[in-house]
């Protein structure tokens, strides 16, 4: 910004504004971060640095039959009731240089610590006989790495606007997110399915996180042109290639000990999960969209193909003797949304079909189930002025559904289909022709309830509420997520919050009581917790 | 008896007619314009006693005014006195000529005063404007229960009021400009232990299609009137966001729509909490979103009944606040409860009383709100904000200036918001610290729309 002060920061010449910034930042003052430029330059700098403290406590004790069972011992037995699951501080550190408002560059990267882990794996003492998972009860490097302590590059790219003719024509190259489509919640049935890996861990150990918190960045091409006010179109190369993060064996939120980064073993079968050589290439994939918002609509309506390659694993057993995790390739998805505000609630919906894509496999198998699914989501966010009892709250929810189209011709022997087959059973797991499920966000909030501290209430409740998803992570019957919390917000920088958070499934018992079958969050039913977040910008 | 039948309908038929006439300006009525009455309506004369003046044309850039910096503009009534001050202790004496609203604030706060100047004229439109309002007077209509328009051209829609509805269609189509922009737009909240939160910076764009000043065809029935872009940089959870905002002649099928462009996914989304009494976004509890401005939104939601015009004491020409040699943030937000009153200049205007109640069956924070609309720059005013049980909620004032870059432009929208029943009072499009608005050239329609917020987000 030319001529723009920033918390009493005056103009002055560059590298002193950065010399004292950074002497500010040693001295622990929390400040917003403009970088001040030299007057009349048309350069702006901006560095912001978020860190967020967080500890958890355990609240709810083992269920025997999850604790006893071998798949899930691990992830049960690492922290009992009252200890502190979580005891961690995060960094994001974002900077931004633009040249004259339309050209330059984005650097973002975190960096993590947690002192409730180390890399043990700790399961049940009474089932030590059977083979761990982890090699001398160790946590791979990768799992080490992401639960206790180190750091990533987030965004790196370069952007900038050329206008050909009227028309602005906005291009990335790097390192960022695109993410399509209307879903509020769901990183699956949307048009923005494996679009860019998404974060799991944090979806499970943060219920109600918005999409936008968690997908992650992929190095790709993008280009977006708006061809007048009412037609926009765009596309994206990717140039890497990643997969979705999910809650990794033995840690607190895992629902299966071995899985799913691999370099562990399945009672004795080892499990190579991304290693072994079979992950898809880093280019392939690619997609288009427009957006048009006639003005007799009164909405805006989007039109996707994209062509792409699965981020979400399938585990699949070579015959040479190993497990690991398969991508279903070449994927087609084509899609519309549309978006539309009715009586002062804004309503988007998706249509989505997918073709060669992977449905959920029977264990065991040793290719993936293809085949073509229809989904959809419908969604609605409202916000509510004062009341008697809170002065303004947001309610988000959605519902989202999906359907089997056809199983690919050679596929019928490994999908996971009740009744298909092999599998029987909606609490055992199977997939379903058919399923839906709700997520919903209702969050009063109350201004100025102190002096300068704006409370907020978030309660969250997901559930499927009715068949198994026949794609991965799709939603399973009766198994969902709650959560309630209090956040307090200091002078619009110091938030802290208070959040209880409950997972919730059926599974079945075998004869010994241990778990037989599991649905959805069941093996994780008894990991209920607390937890306390700070968080500040500066 | 049949006679008797004819001449009740004829009688009916009669009182019709003059019940229409009665709404719609009579030619005599317009031949005022001009004559006695400015082309946008107001008196030309002042009042009978001097203490309004009659109307004396643009505002002079005092001499230390800088052309190569437009946006620092130095008061040009800086060495001008206070007239009297009028507080708790002598508001008695002025009660006429004070709103409820900032009554409510004396007796409230000890420390709360309105400093009286000599009160200035200097309001005028370009050419294209004033030609418009006397087209208007005759031509331009509103239809359907007043939330849409007929025939109406790029001026004042109805330079002789007749109605509640006509007096807020004035003020909807207030001629601030065609395209004006600012960078550094603060929202600012004070809370009773006098702490200043940042709730929002950023970088504004306001364009008023309807205004472009080559068009000569008249406004259509569903066109956007106002187009607003906001890019946020602070505070830092809010750095990277954008707001487009289209506000439709017809408020009836299109209305309001906004978008959001949400950092993080790159996408955007429909905002429909840019509305009525949703919490105004840079407010922090103080205010909503219609009142931004001292009224930003549809019409559709209250019966808005013209009490007539009044002289009153309204903030004006307040360059002082709004410079930051003068009146610093530091300066302006020294006080708990409301502006620090040495910063703000009130004088005494003419103003057209509007009072809103909530229609049956709709819902709003307020069901009751005064709105009071200078005679010459509907822009300029005040309101004030009533709870459930009827007392006064929350005021709000503008604090307007005129521009120097260009005859006839102006800067009204910035206001300010005392909450009554909490004691903390927000700031809201300040300038003063980070540059002023400045007229610029008008941008393409493309850059107002949704799409384009997500091409050129980069966080």
């Amino acid at each position: 910004m030319k001529n723009r002060f920033v918390s009493g920061i005056p103009r002055r010449r560059m590298a002193t504004a950065v010399a004292v910034a950074a002497a500010s930042l040693a001295a622990g003052q929390a400040m917003a971060f403009q970088i001040p430029t030299a007057e009349g330059s048309d350069v702006e700098i901006r560095w912001d640095n978020t860190v967020k403290y967080n500890v958890g406590v355990r609240t709810k004790g083992r269920d025997a039959s999850i604790y006893n069972t071998w798949l899930h011992n691990g992830s049960d037995g690492k922290f009992d009731k009252g200890d502190l699951v979580t005891n961690r501080v995060d960094l994001l550190s974002e900077l931004d240089f633009v040249v004259k408002k339309n050209y330059g560059f984005r650097l973002s990267g975190a960096a993590w610590y947690d002192a409730a882990y180390n890399d043990k794996f700790e399961g049940n003492p009474a089932l030590s006989a059977l083979p761990s998972p982890y090699a001398g009860n160790r946590y791979t490097d990768t799992v080490k790495r992401y639960y206790t302590k180190s750091g990533e590059l987030l965004d790196a790219f370069v952007f900038g606007r050329v206008d050909i003719g009227d028309v602005p024509v906005n291009v990335k190259f790097g390192r960022h997110t695109i993410y399509w489509g209307e879903s509020l919640f769901s990183p699956i049935h949307g048009v923005s399915y494996s679009q860019g890996p998404v974060d799991f861990r944090k979806a499970l150990a943060t219920p109600g996180s918005e999409a936008k918190e968690l997908f992650l960045p992929l190095s790709q091409l993008s280009a977006q042109a708006q061809i007048n006010d009412t037609v926009s179109v765009a596309a994206q190369y990717y140039l890497e290639w990643a997969p979705y993060r999910l809650p990794e064996g033995g840690t607190y939120l895992s629902s299966a000990d071995p899985f799913f980064a691999g370099g562990t073993n399945v009672f004795g079968t080892p499990y190579l999960g991304d290693r072994s050589g079979n992950n898809p290439g880093n280019r392939g994939s690619w997609g288009v969209n427009t957006k048009l918002t006639p003005e007799w609509l009164q909405a805006t309506v989007g039109l996707y193909y994209r062509h792409f390659d699965d981020k979400v694993p399938t585990i699949l057993a070579n015959p040479a003797g190993y497990m690991y995790n398969a991508y279903a390739q070449d994927v087609r998805l084509w899609g519309v949304s549309v978006s539309k505000q009715i009586s002062g609630i804004a309503f988007g919906a998706e249509l989505v079909r997918r073709d060669n894509g992977a449905l959920n496999t029977l264990g065991g198998s040793s290719q993936i189930a293809r085949g073509s699914t229809w989904h959809g989501l419908v969604n609605a966010l409202a916000y509510v002025g004062k009341t008697a009892v809170f002065d303004s709250a947001t309610l988000m929810a959605e519902l989202s559904y999906s359907r089997l189209a056809h199983v690919d011709e050679g596929s019928k022997a490994l999908f996971s289909g009740d009744k298909y087959g092999a599998c029987s059973g909606v609490k055992s797991g199977c997939s379903t022709d058919s399923a839906y499920g709700i997520s919903a966000t209702f969050t009063p909030t109350w201004f100025q309830a102190l002096p300068s501290v704006d409370i907020t209430m978030p309660i969250h409740y997901d559930i499927g509420l009715k068949g198994n998803s026949p794609v991965p992570f799709g939603g399973n019957e009766n198994s969902g997520t709650w959560s309630i919390g209090v956040g307090a917000e200091y002078m619009a920088k110091y938030k802290f919050d208070l959040a209880y958070t409950n997972y919730f499934g059926n599974y079945l018992r075998a004869a010994d009581g241990t778990v037989s079958a599991f649905n959805g969050n069941a093996a994780i039913s008894d990991r209920s917790w607390l937890s306390f977040t700070f968080k500040t910008t500066f | 008896m049949k006679t008797n039948i004819r001449t009740l309908v004829a009688l009916a038929v009669a009182s019709t007619v003059s019940a229409s006439a009665l709404a719609a300006v009579t030619a005599e009525e317009a031949k005022q314009l001009g004559s006695t009455l400015t082309p946008w309506g107001a008196e030309k004369k002042g009042n009978k006693e001097g203490t309004i003046p009659d109307l004396s044309g643009p505002i002079k850039p005092p001499a230390n005014f800088d052309p190569k910096n437009p946006k620092h503009r130095p008061d040009p009534f800086a060495n001008e006195k206070p007239l009297y001050s009028i507080d708790a202790k002598n508001m008695d004496k002025h009660a006429g000529k004070l709103s409820e609203g900032i009554k409510a604030m004396m007796k409230k706060y000890a420390g709360f005063r309105i400093d009286v100047y000599p009160t200035h004229r200097n309001i005028t439109y370009p050419q294209f404007y004033q030609d418009n309002s006397v087209k208007n007077a005759t031509a331009c209509k509103t239809i359907n229960n007043g939330l849409q328009l007929e025939g109406c051209y790029a001026g004042i829609p109805f330079p002789i009021p007749k109605n509640g509805n006509e007096v807020m269609w004035n003020r909807l189509f207030k001629y601030d400009g065609y395209a004006l922009m600012s960078e550094g737009m603060t929202g600012t909240v004070v809370d009773t232990q006098g702490n200043n939160t940042t709730t929002g910076v950023a970088t504004m764009w306001i364009q008023y299609p309807i205004f472009d000043p080559k068009r000569t065809t008249p406004i259509s029935a569903d066109e956007p009137y106002e187009k607003i872009r906001v890019d946020y940089s602070d505070p830092a959870r809010k750095a990277g966001e954008k707001l487009v905002v289209h506000d439709s002649v017809d408020m009836v099928n299109v209305g309001r729509r906004a978008w959001s462009y949400l950092p993080g996914q790159r996408r955007v989304k429909l905002s429909p909490d840019i509305a009525y009494d949703t919490p105004s976004p840079t407010g922090g509890g103080a205010g909503t979103v219609d009142e931004a401005a001292v009224f930003y939104g549809a019409l559709d939601r209250y019966n808005f009944k013209l009490i007539g015009k009044k002289e009153m004491y309204i903030p004006y020409n307040t360059y002082k606040v709004r410079d930051s040699k003068s009146c610093p943030n530091a300066t302006a937000f020294a006080t708990k409860n409301f502006l620090n009153p040495d910063c703000v200049r009130w004088e005494l205007h003419r103003v057209w009383v509007v009072e809103a109640t909530l229609k049956d069956g709709k819902r709003h924070v307020y069901p009751k709100r005064t709105l009071y609309w200078d005679e010459d720059m509907p822009g300029i005013g005040m309101t004030e904000g009533y709870d459930s049980a009827n007392q006064i909620y929350r005021v709000t004032y503008s604090l307007p200036i005129s521009l120097y870059d260009a005859p006839g432009h102006h800067s009204t929208d910035e206001w300010v918001t005392a909450d009554l029943a909490t004691g903390n009072y927000a700031r809201q499009q300040n300038v003063t610290d980070t540059g002023g608005w400045i007229v610029t050239d008008a941008k393409p329609n493309n850059f107002f729309s949704s799409e384009a917020l997500a091409g050129g987000g980069i966080r």
